[in-house]
């Protein structure tokens, strides 16, 4: 009887939020702002139990109890450090809270500077040329695979496939780095292919968000039909 | 000025109100839902390399019982993702809980950090995994980039406390188990640009294998990650999730029969309850709970044909509108 | 004082995050503390964050502003599930524990759930009204569009687009992707440089 009280809760609020397809109306105002109170008051607990006690109470306090003074100090700094942060409500003292902001942006952004450059951008110029077993992308084997078994998927996944993706981020990297009208004509050739790798892709990313958005609607059908729905009838017929 | 004629055909089409369009998305929706329609889903070479990765994890644990590798899983999403994402944690755990592989998981976003116990706990309940010994949650993964370098030394430095307040110190699978050296596989299930950091920091710095779930919404900017293997799979969407949830089904099928429903009837039979602590889940099940676990199982692949229809009828919108924009048009010129 | 030492505060604390990667010995002493050290400081940016919404709609109750009944809501709601949450924390095995953890599953999930689920209607209005085929690019992406959309769902005889998709996915999205990437890793870079090197500020924020 409980869950099904909770569950019939969870159902007036979808319905409510739903309702604003029609139009904009007391219900879902109220849906609204008790999300936003919900989200709020969960996120302060969470602040409290998963981040003030693990990160800043409790590793002092181990410290302390394990005889450690100097990273008890160390610790203790920190969140002295850390409450410079609420100087921010204050209009004359507000410039405080510049320091523990610039001591993480600093760090934060040194840190990053090198996985960043690994990652997104060495990386992915390794990988057109080369791919994960080793082998050069622009494989003049492959080629020769499709000739002694020409069949379309040969030619598109096997002898294609290397030199599209090579010629695509070529095309793609000149489109952006050169975006100003330009007479050069590897910049002019570079356009219309350019373009339609980026439309394809674009297009794609479309279809990928519709289905997105869809299974979140398909996600709340289920919780109606698949979930409160079997409960109800069960409640009812005994 | 031309004046427009309401009257003709593609005047009415192009004028048909929104209110319609959204009742017809919703029973195109609604009635494949309702019926439990079914459409059999092909599987991709992104997910099966995933399943495989497991599957060489489960067998490396085989030969080295006593230096078993995790999986760490960050459930870097919130509810208004959980559609899509639920299904691929939910099948992820359920492979892990199956072959036995111990997980380790936080999450990174505040709004999920009790979806992403809930559902651990939930999925656990259906294999009688042990809190503390198989499974650990820590908790809000914050900040992530120190979250991730203390997972490259000690993770215990960062958590001195686990999601339900534990002492990390005194939970048996963190003993030996607390970096990346004994994790096997990562796993990001986001809906945001995390699997992104993961890569970076992760796979970037420390070379650790990282498995991306995100939603379909991102799936198709993480392509490139998998072609240089910084990424070793990825589940995109619903889709992703209703193929892992296949393979897994059929690996539980094989090891547990095909009644799910006996199975958990007797799932705690003969077994000492002493060992479950119920402040995370109760060792038994009501008929409910068998009910939900059992609908739990298929969220995905029965979400494929209102999936379907839904595309179709998008597909068949845009159409229209375009036949009706394009006779707009030849009209004018006229 | 007030924006010269925080600039030269960024320079020294990414100098010391570089190193921290680059060096094995810094690594080995170091980052364990001060990883600790920068972790404690940021958690106080999320409680700044929570801190000032608790403050608007406060504000907002206290000036009887004409949405106040609704400002009531938001913070009641704020005020229980914070309450009931910390309580059930401390005694996870009460009522207390069970009541957060519906207040989370009945009231929150849907809540958040549902917001998002409305989009799947406007993208398929917009869908409708405003997806034109104008130019021949334009086009291009519609039928892409269309393929990945019929691809993700293929089974029986629309497997071709279920392998047409493998295809476009595997191929011209991962090249245009990785450009696209390859850029913005670019810029990212050179926005980290500046900002270790003082030349960007505007993490500061504005005033003397």
């Amino acid at each position: 009887m409980g869950m099904f009280l909770w569950m019939t809760i969870a159902l007036f609020l979808t319905l409510a939020v739903f309702s604003f397809l029609f139009r904009d109306n007391v219900i879902y105002k109220f849906a609204e702002h008790l999300f936003v109170g919900t989200s709020v008051g969960y996120t302060i607990f969470v602040s409290y139990t998963n981040l003030f006690l693990p990160r800043v109470w409790n590793p002092f306090r181990r410290a302390l109890g394990d005889g450690d003074v100097l990273l008890a100090v160390w610790l203790g700094l920190g969140i002295v450090v850390g409450f410079l942060y609420f100087s921010r409500f204050s209009q004359n003292w507000s410039w405080v809270s510049r320091y523990p902001i610039s001591i993480t942006v600093g760090y934060l952004t040194g840190y990053s500077i090198i996985p960043s450059l690994k990652a997104r951008i060495l990386s992915q110029l390794y990988g057109t040329v080369v791919d994960p077993a080793g082998d050069s992308l622009l494989n003049a084997e492959k080629i020769g695979t499709f000739f002694k078994h020409p069949t379309l998927h040969n030619f598109f996944f096997e002898a294609m496939a290397g030199p599209l993706l090579v010629f695509g981020v070529f095309v793609v990297i000149v489109y952006f780095f050169f975006s100003l009208k330009n007479n050069n004509p590897v910049v002019r050739f570079s356009r219309n292919p350019a373009l339609i790798y980026l439309m394809v892709a674009f297009g794609a990313s479309f279809g990928y968000t519709f289905m997105g958005r869809i299974s979140l609607f398909i996600g709340r059908m289920n919780f109606i039909f698949h979930e409160w729905w079997p409960i109800f009838k069960n409640m009812v017929s005994g | 000025m031309m004046t427009k004629d309401k009257n003709v055909w593609y005047e009415k089409l192009l004028a048909i109100p929104k209110p319609v369009i959204y009742i017809i998305m919703f029973f195109v929706v609604a009635l494949p839902v309702l019926f439990k329609m079914q459409v059999s889903t092909y599987v991709t070479d992104e997910v099966q390399r995933i399943y495989d990765h497991m599957e060489q994890l489960y067998q490396y644990n085989q030969e080295n019982p006593d230096n078993k590798k995790a999986i760490f899983i960050a459930f870097d999403y919130d509810p208004a993702t959980m559609a899509e994402l639920d299904p691929m944690s939910f099948a992820t755990l359920r492979h892990a809980f199956l072959r036995g592989i111990p997980v380790i998981a936080w999450s990174g976003l505040p709004t999920g950090v009790d979806l992403g116990e809930q559902d651990m706990h939930l999925i656990a309940k259906d294999y009688g995994a042990v809190y503390g010994k198989d499974y650990v949650f820590l908790g809000y993964g914050y900040p992530f980039v120190q979250a991730i370098i203390a997972l490259a030394t000690d993770v215990k430095t960062f958590f001195a406390s686990d999601k339900a307040g534990n002492d990390t110190r005194d939970l048996p699978l963190l003993k030996n188990i607390y970096n990346f050296n004994r994790i096997g596989l990562v796993f990001s299930m986001s809906g945001t640009s995390y699997p992104e950091s993961w890569v970076t920091y992760a796979n970037g710095l420390y070379g650790k294998m990282v498995v991306t779930g995100s939603t379909a919404v991102s799936a198709a900017k993480y392509y490139p990650f998998l072609q240089t293997n910084q990424m070793v799979g990825l589940m995109g969407g619903l889709k992703g999730a209703a193929e892992y949830e296949q393979l897994v089904e059929r690996l539980e099928k094989e090891l547990n029969g095909s009644d799910v429903r006996a199975y958990l009837e007797t799932l705690y039979d003969g077994k000492d309850l002493s060992q479950y602590n119920t402040a995370y889940y109760t060792p038994e099940f009501t008929p409910e709970e068998i009910q939900l676990s059992l609908a739990r199982r298929n969220t995905a692949r029965q979400g494929m044909a209102p999936q379907a229809t839904a595309h179709f009828y998008v597909i068949i919108l845009i159409i229209i509108g375009n036949i009706a924009y394009f006779a707009r048009m030849r009209n004018n010129k006229r | 004082m007030k924006r010269q030492l925080p600039v030269i505060i960024t320079f020294i604390f990414a100098v010391i995050g570089i190193l921290l990667q680059i060096s094995p010995i810094m690594q080995d002493r170091f980052i364990d503390p001060i990883n600790s050290w920068i972790a404690s400081i940021s958690s106080f940016a999320v409680i700044i964050g929570l801190a000032s919404l608790v403050r608007h709609h406060a504000t907002k109750i206290r000036r009887r502003h004409k949405d106040q009944f609704f400002s009531f809501v938001t913070f009641t709601a704020l005020v229980v599930m914070a309450t009931v949450s910390i309580i059930g924390y401390y005694h996870p095995n009460s009522l207390w524990k069970g009541f957060a953890d519906n207040l989370y599953r009945h009231i929150m999930v849907p809540l958040n759930a549902t917001m998002f689920a409305l989009l799947a209607f406007y993208i398929s209005s917009a869908a409708y009204r405003a997806f034109r085929a104008r130019t021949w690019l334009a086009g291009t992406l519609l039928v892409s569009g269309f393929i990945v959309m019929l691809g993700r769902v293929a089974f029986g005889p629309l497997m071709i687009f279920g392998e047409v998709t493998n295809w476009l996915m595997l191929i011209p999205n991962t090249a245009a992707m990785r450009g696209i990437m390859i850029g913005v890793g670019l810029g990212m870079v050179a926005t980290a440089i500046k900002i270790m090197l003082g030349i960007e500020r505007s993490y500061l924020g504005g005033g003397e």
